[in-house]
């Protein structure tokens, strides 16, 4: 595919934010990514607003217009849902209507508000993701669903709970580094091995927390703003695959097969290898999600990820630091949000901007998301443009 | 509403004459032929267990339930359903065991909401009394 730069990025703080409603939040991650690419607002063609459950918070639908309302602007503007990876779903979508060439420069903004409800009525209406008539309706939560795959996983490969453990443990550590993380801090292996049990064999600090908050990024056909003291990063490859929308509709529920072949697909259009990857932020709304996600991506063979995260090989100095923004488990899940704020980590990783959590000399970077328990899965491949 | 809760109420699936080809769940129109009126099939028990968890922080609804059992229940090859599983000690529940299915009320969201019934999975077996 023709490189789509990534002109601006910006994101808010994730965690609780009381004061703020929805629009306030995608308001901020949006100006400051406009603010960052050295454009006016003026200058934007369209806005793609990735979220998944404004209705079942606010009762608000209607989200690309209401955001573009807030930034004064009455141009082209679509909400883009697709559960956990709406926000990757919208910058695909953009990615696409710019390689049309119908657009040249384009704002995406993944937004979630969840803490206005409590959290029985955030697990439930999350379960919209799932086969509702199936598993919503039968009292499944998200955590469950990923725990029946540990389960299997844990049998079939003899990871242990405290193998699960080391992903949250790494992924606090790097969320410490993170300012805008909604967990910056380190929690140990004892913690989350005692902390409760959510759904057997998951336990708190094994799954990712309710959070507010956006990322946006402003992304166009060519560099439009000159300033030779940025490094230039682009979207060189990007892949959206579907699955069952039921868990058990899927004869293997260790694996990913959706990630497996958006992967593929996506290395194929950037013209890279795997191996050339630098680093990844993958989808770990559980820590056994990123496990199987890493191994669906190729990056470790089925079986292998929970002993190559207790090596360090995923961790900010091993060789494939995984989820350095502290990933979904630390740094927060905000639905609609995850999906750009991945490409947002890695745009500032490549760019050389990632303050003490930065990976040195990294010039591709892949984002996974995932939308409900594997259902979709979309991939980001990221360059850093080479300057003389 | 009437469809899905007889759904709700059985495993169907669908069958196709012509392609020879069974469908899980219940669908309209056969994917190989593209044509309509498949003939409505009961896909029957027991089942085999393939995972199971426990919810203990539960969702709106299912609040007075927790802690519950669920998990993805095999009725035949390629056929598999999620549902909640009953009467069982959670030490002795185990990977393959065999469950059938049992008709129970699933949720009451208020006191003036439809109550939700549904189909639930219990061991296929109860132990005789006095054995091990």
């Amino acid at each position: 595919m023709k490189p789509i730069k990534i002109l601006g990025t910006g994101m808010t703080k994730f965690g609780e934010h009381w004061n703020k409603s929805l629009v306030d939040l995608a308001e901020e991650a949006g100006m400051k990514a406009v603010k960052d690419s050295n454009l006016k607002l003026k200058d934007l063609e369209a806005i793609f607003v990735g979220n998944m459950l404004s209705a079942s918070v606010t009762g608000q639908e209607h989200l690309g217009a209401l955001v573009a309302e807030r930034l004064g602007s009455k141009i082209p503007a679509v909400r883009i849902e697709g559960a956990c990876a709406s926000g990757a779903m919208a910058v695909h979508q953009a990615c696409l209507a710019i390689a049309s060439g119908h657009y040249q420069k384009v704002l995406v903004i993944g937004v979630e508000k969840m803490t206005d409800l409590s959290t029985a009525e955030v697990n439930r209406a999350l379960m919209g993701a799932s086969a509702e008539a199936e598993e919503g309706v039968n009292g499944f939560t998200f955590a469950s669903l990923y725990a029946l795959m540990a389960r299997v996983y844990m049998e079939k490969y003899g990871l242990k709970e405290k193998d699960l453990a080391q992903v949250a443990v790494k992924n606090h550590a790097h969320a410490s580094l993170n300012p805008l993380a909604q967990f910056p801090f380190k929690v140990s292996l004892k913690q989350v091995l005692e902390s409760p049990l959510v759904a057997d064999p998951l336990k708190v600090l094994d799954c990712s927390g309710i959070t507010d908050g956006a990322a946006a990024v402003v992304l166009s056909s060519r560099p439009w703003t000159v300033d030779n003291k940025q490094i230039s990063v682009s979207i060189i490859g990007n892949s959206l695959i579907s699955d069952t929308l039921s868990l058990s509709a899927r004869g293997e529920i260790t694996e990913q097969e959706a990630t497996r072949k958006a992967v593929q697909e996506a290395l194929r259009m950037a013209g890279i290898k795997l191996k050339e990857v630098d680093l990844a932020e993958v989808h770990d709304c559980f820590t056994i999600a990123e496990i199987i996600s890493l191994e669906s991506l190729g990056f470790f063979k089925k079986g292998e990820a929970g002993k190559a995260t207790a090596r360090g090989e995923t961790s900010l100095n091993g060789r494939l630091p995984v989820n350095t923004s502290g990933g979904l488990k630390a740094c927060g899940h905000p639905v609609g949000a995850t999906g750009v704020k991945q490409i947002v980590e890695l745009a500032l990783q490549l760019r050389g901007q990632a303050g003490k959590r930065q990976v040195k000399n990294a010039r591709i970077g892949l984002a996974q998301n995932i939308g409900g328990s594997g259902s979709t899965a979309v991939i980001h491949i990221l360059e850093r443009e080479n300057h003389v | 509403m009437r469809i899905w809760r007889e759904n709700g109420y059985h495993f169907f699936g669908s069958y196709c004459s012509k392609c020879q080809k069974t469908y899980f769940p219940k669908r309209e129109y056969c994917l190989q032929c593209g044509e309509n009126g498949l003939e409505k099939i009961k896909i029957h028990n027991p089942g085999k267990l393939i995972s199971f968890s426990v919810v203990r922080n539960a969702p709106a609804g299912f609040e007075g339930q927790a802690p519950y059992v669920v998990g993805i229940v095999e009725l035949a090859p390629k056929i598999r359903v999620s549902a909640q599983i009953i009467n069982v000690d959670l030490k002795k529940l185990k990977i393959g065991q065999k469950l059938i299915s049992v008709f129970r009320r699933i949720s009451v969201a208020d006191e003036e909401s439809v109550i939700s019934y549904g189909l639930k999975f219990q061991p296929a077996f109860q132990r005789k009394k006095g054995s091990k």
